[in-house]
């Protein structure tokens, strides 16, 4: 069965009722002064922001730099692809597993009946991320996760036996579900969890 | 001048261009807490550890990007923990009492029926979609931008931003039908 093609940018745009909403809630919020004055203080009690030395000197000296580390990344990224995409048995198109990166999944293959879990969280203004779940036993240090070469998101590998497993992140202190994962819906306790479901091996 | 020549004259130890950044984005970036969080208390709280935090990490803005979605991902970020650490001791419920007090806390002269019931139903959307329809409609960024906020995808947004439309036209038709 053909579905009509949505534009939801058109569709969203067009209702009355949305328009009302947006113009109630465009209104401008009213800043106590001082509470504006508190911030500035707050600030300057703060020590200067570290200007980085010749700044326009030194973003021509990182550039190339950062080029080499962009290149690397990409050949380890493209050895990963070609081993995921080439490897025996794999029909995944290399569009999907670059999609995959981005967000928490099982990698394909198994080993000793486990699969490997690459758990992904974006983050890039955090400073500590760690991973917790039924499969550590919540402990929050036992794996935290490494930034990514871009130091937008925060990885970790885990190999995992198949089931369910519920996880959260731990982000500079603070429980995070996974974002891109469907949520548990027995939140243990009240933490806010995820899900992540590894497939069990053939027979 | 620019928010980027700006950062660069607080980098430069001119503690006043810090001051020109705040007041230049200190209402949008409240205005977004207040309507994320529903509560005035906790937005300033958010707002304030946002602009501190872009403060103290104001090196690390590239002026490649726009200084406001910079700013955004650390607000977002914050307002996404101030929730978390809300729903680990309490289930969000709102009431009326909520509804009642969140409007008059965003804006004293216009806590109209109309706006208690838009702010109650924005309160009931899911948060990732309240978060991307604020984005959108309210402050207005575009969807690669907001995708550079949020970490999630253009047509993930995209989706997030139809969905919330479509359950605050539900929500309000609800009471729309109730009150007729």
């Amino acid at each position: 069965m053909s579905r009509p093609e949505i534009d939801p940018e058109r569709d969203t745009a067009e209702s009355a009722a949305i328009e009302r909403v947006i113009a109630e809630l465009r209104t401008p919020v009213a800043v106590r002064p001082e509470w504006r004055a508190e911030i500035l203080r707050g600030a300057a009690k703060l020590a200067s922001p570290d200007a980085p030395a010749s700044r326009g000197v030194r973003r021509w000296t990182l550039r190339p730099l950062t080029a080499i580390a962009a290149a690397l990344v990409c050949v380890v990224l493209g050895a990963t692809i070609a081993v995921v995409v080439l490897g025996p048995g794999r029909r995944s198109s290399s569009a999907e597993v670059l999609a995959n990166l981005t967000s928490t999944m099982p990698l394909p293959g198994e080993h000793g009946g486990q699969s490997t879990v690459r758990f992904v969280f974006v983050a890039p203004y955090a400073s500590r991320v760690s991973l917790v779940g039924d499969f550590n036993r919540w402990n929050p240090s036992a794996m935290p996760m490494r930034r990514s070469a871009d130091g937008r998101a925060w990885l970790l590998d885990v190999p995992l036996a198949p089931g369910r497993h519920v996880y959260s992140f731990i982000v500079d202190g603070d429980l995070a579900p996974d974002p891109a994962a469907p949520r548990a819906g027995d939140d243990d306790f009240g933490v806010p969890s995820s899900v992540v479901l590894v497939a069990g091996a053939k027979s | 001048m620019s928010d980027a020549a700006l950062v660069r004259r607080v980098l430069d130890g001119d503690a006043r261009a810090f001051t020109l950044l705040v007041d230049r984005h200190l209402q949008p970036c409240l205005r977004f807490a207040t309507r994320m969080l529903g509560n005035r208390h906790d937005a300033e709280d958010v707002t304030q550890e946002a602009l501190l935090r872009a403060y103290r990490a104001l090196a690390k803005y590239d002026e490649a990007g726009s200084f406001r979605t910079w700013l955004f991902a650390i607000l977002v970020n914050r307002c996404r923990t101030s929730l978390l650490q809300r729903s680990r001791y309490v289930k969000r419920v709102v009431t009326d009492e909520d509804a009642m007090h969140g409007a008059t806390a965003l804006d004293e002269a216009s806590s109209t029926e109309l706006r208690i019931e838009i702010e109650r139903a924005v309160a009931l959307l899911d948060p990732d979609q309240r978060e991307a329809f604020l984005l959108k409609h309210v402050e207005q960024l575009g969807y690669d931008e907001m995708a550079a906020v949020t970490g999630a995808g253009v047509s993930a947004l995209k989706m997030r931003v139809k969905r919330a439309c479509e359950r605050l036209q539900e929500l309000l038709g609800e009471v729309n039908d109730v009150t007729s």
